[in-house]
C-alpha cells in the first residue's frame, strides 16, 4: 500500500495540473470562441432571444408571474434538457476528439510532452467547462430577463420562491 | 558512443493488419543528419512514426537517446517531429500554433513567448505570425510545422519530407538550418526525395524499400559495398583516349566513355583501389596531364538506382 502511495507521490502532479489547465484553456478558446460554434450558441440562446423579445415588446401584467414561471419551466424541461443541452454537448464533445481525428490535427497533441491520460481528462474538462459556461449563462439570462419585468416581486420570487 | 547517444531500432517490425509497414529493421543512428530514402510506401514514414511513438511496433524495441516513446513527458522534451500531415487545428494563427505547443511543455508564458518568437524568426515567419494558418501558402505551412518542431530546442529532430513545397531559396535556408543544428550535435532524421540535396547534408543514409532495410551508412561506404556495380570515375585530362587505353590493360576496368567535350573520360572499374594506384603511376609518368578526378556514381542518386532501381520513384 505504501509503495502505491510513494509511486503516486512521485508523479509530477504540478506539471500535469498546469498542462491540463492549459489544454482546457486552449480547447475552450478553439472550440467556443469561433464562428464554427455559432450553432451551439444558437441552441443555447434561442429561448433567451424569444424571452427577450417578449420582455421588450409584450410585457405581461403583474399577475402573470406564475404563468411565466410555468413557461420557463417548460422551456427548461422540454427544450434545454431534451434538445438543447443534448445536441449542444454532442457538438462540443464530438469536436474534442472525433473532430480532431477528422481534421487530422490530433497528432499535434500526441507529439507534445503530455501524458495521454492528462490530455483525455483535460479535453473532457474543457467540454464540461464549455457546456456549463454556455448553457449556464443562457439559463441565468433566461431567469434574469423573464423576471426582470416584475421588478422587486420578480426578484423576491426568484430568490425566495412563491 | 553509448545507447544514450543513439537512436536504436532492434529487430523492429510493424504490420498494419496484413499489410507490411517495416520488417525486422535494426538501426543505430549516431548524431548528425540521417536521411531516409526509398520509394513511396517503402516504410519511411512508418519508421518515423515508430520512432516518435505515433504507432506502436508489432515486435522489436525502439529507444531514442535511451528513452522510449511510451513516456511522452520526458520523450517529447527531447524530440521534435515535423510530420508530413498538412493539417492544423482550424482557425489558428501561426503564433498560436507555436506558442500553444510550447505552453504544453509546462514552461512559463514568458519562456514560451521567447522561444516562439525565436523559432518564428529563425524560419523567417515573424511577419506572418499573426495571420491564420489557413491563409498560408504550402511552403509557409511547411515552415510553421518546422518552427513548432524546433521551438523547444529538442536534441532529436524528425522531419518527414521537410523540403516539400519549399521554393529553392527556402530549401537552401532550411538545409542551412539543418546543417547548423547538426553541427550543434543534434540528431536529425530526414526523409526526402530531393536526392542531390540529401547528398549535401547527410552524414548517413538509410535506404529502405518494401519495408526492408537495404543499406545504412555513409553514402560512399554504401557505394563501395555495392560490389556488383563497377564504380564510375570521371577523369578530366588532356588525352583521355590514351588514358582509357592504359586503363584497359587492367582487367578490372570494364567500361570507358569519353566526355562530350572530349576533355575527360568516364571509366568503370571493379577494383577502385587498384584503379587509383594505376592512375597515380600514369600521372607520374607524365604521359597524360590529369586535371581532376572525381567519383561519378557514389552519390545517393546512383546508389538509389543500383539498390532500389526501378521499383519506384524516390520519395
Amino acid at each position: 500500500m505504501s509503495a502505491i502511495v510513494d509511486t503516486l507521490r512521485r508523479q509530477p502532479w504540478t506539471l500535469w495540473w498546469i498542462q491540463a489547465k492549459r489544454i482546457s484553456r486552449i480547447e475552450v478558446r478553439r472550440n467556443l470562441l469561433t464562428w464554427r460554434a455559432a450553432w451551439i450558441y444558437f441552441l443555447a440562446f434561442v429561448p433567451t432571444a424569444i424571452i427577450l423579445i417578449h420582455f421588450l415588446f409584450d410585457r405581461h401584467p403583474q399577475f402573470a408571474l406564475a404563468d411565466d414561471t410555468d413557461i420557463l419551466a417548460a422551456i427548461v424541461q422540454f427544450y434545454y434538457i431534451r434538445l438543447g443541452i443534448f445536441f449542444g454537448c454532442l457538438g462540443i464533445f464530438s469536436r474534442l476528439i472525433r473532430g480532431e481525428m477528422v481534421e487530422r490535427s490530433l497528432h499535434l497533441y500526441l507529439l507534445a510532452p503530455v501524458q495521454r491520460e492528462v490530455l483525455l481528462l483535460a479535453k473532457f474538462a474543457s467540454g464540461v467547462i464549455g457546456a456549463v459556461l454556455l448553457f449556464g449563462s443562457a439559463m441565468v439570462a433566461n431567469f434574469a430577463i423573464m423576471y426582470a419585468s416584475y421588478g422587486s416581486a420578480g426578484y423576491d420570487y426568484t430568490f425566495n420562491g412563491p | 558512443m553509448t545507447a544514450n547517444d543513439r537512436i536504436l531500432f532492434e529487430d523492429v517490425s510493424k504490420f498494419y493488419g496484413e499489410v507490411l509497414g517495416v520488417n525486422r529493421v535494426s538501426l543505430s543512428l549516431p548524431p548528425g543528419v540521417t536521411t531516409l530514402v526509398g520509394p513511396n510506401g517503402s516504410g519511411k514514414s512508418t519508421l518515423m512514426n515508430l520512432m516518435t511513438g505515433l504507432v506502436q511496433p508489432s515486435s522489436g524495441r525502439i529507444s531514442v537517446l535511451g528513452m522510449v516513446p511510451g513516456d511522452p513527458n520526458a520523450f517529447f522534451r527531447e524530440v521534435g517531429y515535423c510530420t508530413q500531415f498538412d493539417s492544423f487545428p482550424r482557425g489558428l494563427t501561426g503564433w498560436e500554433f507555436v506558442f500553444d505547443g510550447l505552453l504544453l511543455h509546462g514552461m512559463s508564458g514568458m519562456d514560451a513567448h521567447r522561444l516562439a518568437s525565436e523559432a518564428l524568426a529563425r524560419l523567417g515567419l515573424t511577419d506572418v505570425a499573426y495571420r491564420r494558418i489557413a491563409g498560408y501558402s504550402k511552403g509557409m505551412r511547411q515552415k510553421i510545422r518546422l518552427a513548432q518542431a524546433v521551438a523547444h530546442h529538442p536534441r532529436v529532430l524528425v522531419l518527414d519530407e521537410p523540403l516539400n513545397g519549399l521554393d529553392p531559396m527556402a530549401r537552401a535556408e532550411s538545409l542551412a538550418l539543418f546543417e547548423e543544428l547538426s553541427r550543434q550535435g543534434m540528431h536529425l532524421v530526414i526523409s526526402s526525395h530531393i536526392l542531390d540535396e540529401v547528398d549535401r547534408i547527410s552524414d548517413e543514409v538509410v535506404l529502405i524499400t518494401g519495408g526492408y532495410l537495404v543499406a545504412q551508412g555513409d553514402i560512399h561506404a554504401v557505394r563501395r559495398e555495392v560490389r556488383d556495380k563497377p564504380m564510375q570515375v570521371l577523369i578530366r585530362c588532356d588525352r583521355p583516349e590514351i588514358l582509357a587505353s592504359r586503363m584497359f590493360t587492367l582487367n578490372h576496368c570494364v567500361e570507358a566513355r569519353l566526355h562530350v567535350d572530349g576533355r575527360g573520360v568516364f571509366l568503370r572499374t571493379t577494383d577502385i583501389d587498384e584503379f587509383y594506384r594505376l592512375l597515380n603511376r600514369i600521372a607520374i609518368e607524365g604521359l597524360v596531364n590529369i586535371e581532376a578526378v572525381a567519383p561519378a556514381d557514389d552519390d545517393t542518386q546512383a546508389v538509389y538506382q543500383y539498390l532500389i532501381g526501378s521499383e519506384g520513384g524516390a520519395s
